[in-house]
């Protein structure tokens, strides 16, 4: 009898055993660590995010101070990117440009997705004729290249790294307000946000509650996609002289300092090239990632 | 004297189609074409019918979760028809909804606890007070307080079903519709829901409008059920006048088609020939004649009258009389 | 000697994950005859589709495996038949009809080269014959304009017809055995009415065997000749029809029949069989419906039970009956 009572009882004890309750976060953490390259991506990005916040003050040399004696030297164990036309050192003024190519990147796309979720959320949640004329406008500015929608804009505001953000923020708005909008559409035809319509609660309700949340994925997914290509497109503008001016160590600025030595000096283009393509990269990858862990459509 | 709760009124609720090709037209879907019932205080009425029938409109059209094109809807002696969200919102706590897909019908971002308690914070009821009950509803639906903490898929059909149940309950409404609660539950639990949906209509007075296919479910659970076809009631009456007495083809062609678990009856069956036809596109006259097995020439024109054949029991059909 | 269709021994089908393995399937054994039905009923989890999936050898995109037990049809177990073997048995001797007609077929191909294509796999015919064979299908599963319907579209047919065409596909190659898994559990109780009769009929006019799994006593009743009753992954009970409905002996059995509602039938209140199917995560140790049995002894949570043989067609996995079954 002793024993049988045992048997009963550990298995009623094991029904009642608190598993450790499984929210979406762990779930997605759980999923997320299993996505190798994106969660290597992920500790770059953290490391990335560092730099940019210590990167000014861990400088080897001075970034801004021309140094005539070294001027254009190559790769060495004192100058490990060598220098550039004015002998600064090409490692020291990456380094310090990972600030300005991640403020960039981050703010731009950052406002894009907030005035392009709100856009989206109104386009989908009231339908009609607010759809209708947001998705037109949206649809308009993406018929345009992106690059040379910055470059409109930027003609109109003037040269300058505050209008570059403005600008590629303005052509990440129709990129969410998309994807925002279509999944906005999904949440709301979900049965449970017609159980939270049929108790009574307000529309505000519904779309921060319920439709809001639910769009979120997606819009981490992209937010990480976009922030890859907002670095790049400021770059582009810096390139051809519309962003970040000389004597900044903006990236994109640095590759255009260096473009009249491409055949004499190619580290000066190179390396910051090279910082350019791995921060894109690393975000790409990292927004593939966070899609796989994040997207209830793809199971494991 | 029983008292009505709620009124219909010939309601129609008709949905614009898909626009034909090279045409202005838009086809109409007529889901539901002219409903009049009472729900009587207390009582257990059954919409049944098939798919296309109409029957989910019907109780989301009563919800006003959607507009309905004609007809008026009277809770409690209110018109309730034309009011707008705000309006309504009064009556929302009256009325409370249970659906049929306990996966679907529940946020998966959101815990147990929030899920139950929304209504509370919508009709503004404080937060002590709020904790307070959902602990309450979560023991009268026959879970435990911890299960508040947890997300809904870390439980199973017939445990969500009492969620979604809980919720329902939440600010003590005094109708239910109930749309198709068991259907998507295995035998074995779907005895457990349709044994609480009983205890709790008895503990709090509720009045249930049960929608569902299957008709052994709705003979257990109703006090007078609606048989619908196309968008139409076919025939309504007392659970007995329905099961026992059925004065529609169509009642009887379903009753007869219905699998009965015990392998030594066998029945002479109805089995009706055809599909049922495409709502948007109904047959003319009587829309059942295209599958009736008693249908005559009549049928294809003239679409018979609602009648009562007596004792609260209505039915539409050109040869009640004669087939009785 | 009775002839045997299919025969399962002690089936045990295994999925594999990262959480460890789920014995979906775990212990299933049953027999059919020729032109006889064999109903399946469970509850969602109980191994029944598992089961039928594992004696089509189907399991190839799933993480699921055949762990142990045989599958002999016609002599032959199918548990080491190569793959090969199989397509040449899958469509052509074993048949299998679903609860999704629509998923089951492509929606960009007619309905008449969907049929004649599988005509042409499996027999010597030409197309011509092959289309002639198709619409003679169409003829006998009762759609009433068959020469119109091999024309059309998946899309453009009802439910109902999709089943009448899916059996009729399932049909063409006069298979031994149909599975037919839930094939009416998508259709309205109308429909369900005419596809069941048309089943019916087709084991008459062909002498086809069929293996029907369902979680609807009705439909069992309705249907089959012997009824194998599931639960977590196993055979409990197995008998003919009569034995089942009329003298159960296992409690899930028992349980499952009392918390079924049939019309016409007064009940003020229903059993139902308390507790919820048992998660693989956390099954029981001994019999797996221990939790839920209003007769579970001691034994019956420190041991499994066995299924034997409680008389000559009625077996039994309960130790309530182990004395009589000795």
């Amino acid at each position: 009898m002793e024993m049988t009572q045992t048997k009963k009882e550990q298995y009623e004890a094991l029904l009642l055993e608190e598993e450790t309750v499984r929210s979406p976060l762990s779930e997605f953490w759980r999923k997320f660590k299993k996505q190798k390259l994106a969660f290597v991506s992920f500790i770059i990005i953290l490391f990335i995010f560092v730099l940019a916040f210590i990167g000014p003050y861990i400088t080897p040399y001075d970034i801004t101070e021309p140094d005539y004696e070294n001027v254009l030297s190559g790769p060495s164990a004192k100058h490990w990117a060598g220098t550039d036309a004015y002998g600064r050192d090409i490692f020291s003024r990456i380094i310090a440009g990972t600030q300005i190519s991640l403020f960039v990147g981050l703010t731009s796309v950052f406002l894009g997705a907030v005035g392009g979720t709100v856009l989206g959320l109104a386009a989908g949640y009231y339908g009609g004729w607010v759809d209708r004329i947001i998705m037109r406008i949206c649809d308009v500015l993406l018929a345009f290249p992106g690059i040379l929608l910055a470059i409109g804009i930027i003609a109109i505001l003037g040269p300058g790294l505050g209008n570059v953000i403005i600008a590629v923020a303005i052509f990440s708005i129709p990129v969410f307000a998309r994807i925002v909008r279509s999944s906005t559409l999904e949440v709301k035809s979900t049965l449970y946000v017609e159980a939270t319509r049929s108790i009574g609660a307000r529309p505000s309700r519904i779309i921060w509650k319920h439709i809001f949340p639910g769009t979120l994925s997606s819009i981490i997914v992209y937010f990480t996609m976009r922030i890859g290509s907002a670095i790049l497109t400021a770059a582009s503008l810096s390139f051809i002289g519309l962003g970040a001016q000389p004597p900044s160590p903006e990236w994109g600025a640095m590759l255009s300092g260096g473009r009249d030595y491409l055949s004499m000096a190619p580290h000066v283009t190179l390396f910051p090239g090279l910082a350019i393509f791995i921060t894109v990269l690393v975000f790409n990858l990292l927004g593939d990632g966070l899609r796989d862990a994040l997207d209830p459509k793809i199971k494991e | 004297m029983s008292e009505v709760l709620v009124r219909v009124e010939n309601i129609k609720k008709h949905f614009a189609g898909t626009r034909k090709f090279f045409s202005r037209e838009r086809e109409i879907v007529k889901a539901v074409d002219g409903l009049t019932f009472d729900i009587i205080q207390g009582e257990t009425l059954s919409l049944v019918g098939e798919s296309g029938c109409g029957k989910s409109t019907t109780g989301r059209v009563l919800l006003k979760l959607l507009e309905p094109t004609e007809g008026s809807i009277h809770f409690d002696d209110q018109e309730i028809t034309h009011l707008n969200e705000n309006e309504l919102r009064p009556y929302r706590k009256e009325m409370q909804m249970v659906f049929q897909d306990p996966y679907a019908s529940l946020n998966p971002r959101m815990k147990v606890k929030e899920i139950i308690e929304e209504p509370l914070i919508v009709h503004g009821i404080d937060a002590a007070t709020r904790k307070k009950r959902v602990n309450e509803l979560l023991e009268t639906v026959g879970l435990n307080t911890y299960h508040g903490n947890r997300y809904p898929h870390e439980f199973s059909g017939g445990q969500r079903q009492r969620i979604g149940i809980a919720r329902a309950l939440a600010v003590n409404p005094r109708l239910i519709i109930a749309d198709e609660p068991v259907s998507a539950l295995d035998v074995s639990i779907q005895a457990q829901i349709l044994n609480l949906l009983k205890d709790l209509q008895e503990e709090y007075e509720l009045t249930y409008l049960f929608i569902s296919h299957d008709l052994s479910v709705v003979e257990h659970v109703s006090d007078r059920v609606a048989v619908m076809y196309l968008g139409k009631i076919v025939e309504l009456g007392s659970k007995t006048q329905i099961f026992e007495n059925p004065l529609h083809p169509y009642t009887k062609a379903l009753l007869s088609a219905v699998p009965i678990a015990n392998p030594r009856l066998k029945r002479e069956r109805i089995v009706l020939k055809g599909d049922i036809p495409n709502p948007a596109n109904p047959p003319s006259g009587c829309a059942f004649h295209t599958r009736c097995p008693f249908a005559t020439e009549r049928c294809k024109v003239e679409e018979p009258k609602y009648e009562s054949y007596g004792d609260q029991h209505f039915a539409a059909c050109h040869f009640v009389e004669e087939l009785a | 000697m009775v002839e045997h269709v299919l025969e399962v021994n002690d089936l045990q089908t295994h999925f594999y994950s990262d959480a460890g393995v789920v014995r979906a399937v775990d212990g299933v054994s049953f027999s059919i005859k020729k032109g006889e039905t064999l109903g399946i009923v469970g509850e969602s989890g109980s191994g029944k589709s598992v089961t039928s999936l594992s004696i089509m050898r189907l399991l190839r995109d799933t993480p699921g495996k055949i762990a142990g037990g045989e599958i002999v049809y016609n002599g032959r177990n199918l548990v080491e038949a190569k793959e090969s073997e199989m397509r040449k048995i899958r469509g052509n001797e074993i048949a299998m009809i679903f609860q999704e007609p629509m998923t089951s077929l492509n929606p960009v191909f007619k309905i008449g080269r969907q049929i004649e294509e599988a005509i042409l796999l499996h027999t010597k015919c030409t197309k011509q014959q092959a289309r002639e064979r198709a619409i003679e299908m169409l003829t006998a599963v009762g759609i009433s304009r068959p020469d119109k319907v091999v024309d059309s579209f998946p899309h453009q047919l009802s439910g109902g017809m999709r089943q009448r065409v899916m059996i009729a596909m399932a049909m063409s190659c006069d298979p031994q055995l149909l599975i037919a898994d839930e094939p009416t559990t998508a259709l309205d109780v109308t429909i369900q009415a005419q596809i069941l009769e048309l089943m019916k009929k087709l084991t008459v006019d062909f002498e086809t065997s069929i293996l029907l799994i369902t979680h609807d006593l009705g439909v069992v009743a309705e249907m089959c000749d012997r009824v194998v009753v599931m639960y977590a992954g196993r055979a409990v009970e197995e008998s003919d029809v009569y034995t089942i409905f009329e003298n159960p002996k296992h409690p899930y059995t028992q349980g499952l029949l009392a918390s079924t509602l049939t019309l016409g039938e007064k009940v003020e209140r229903l059993q139902s069989i308390p507790g919820n199917v048992p998660i693989p995560s956390k099954m029981p140790e001994g019999c797996k419906f221990a939790p839920r049995c209003p007769h579970a002894m001691e034994r019956c949570w420190a041991e499994e039970p066995t299924y034997d043989a409680y008389s000559e067609n009625h077996h039994v996995r309960c130790f309530l009956y182990e004395e009589e079954a000795k």
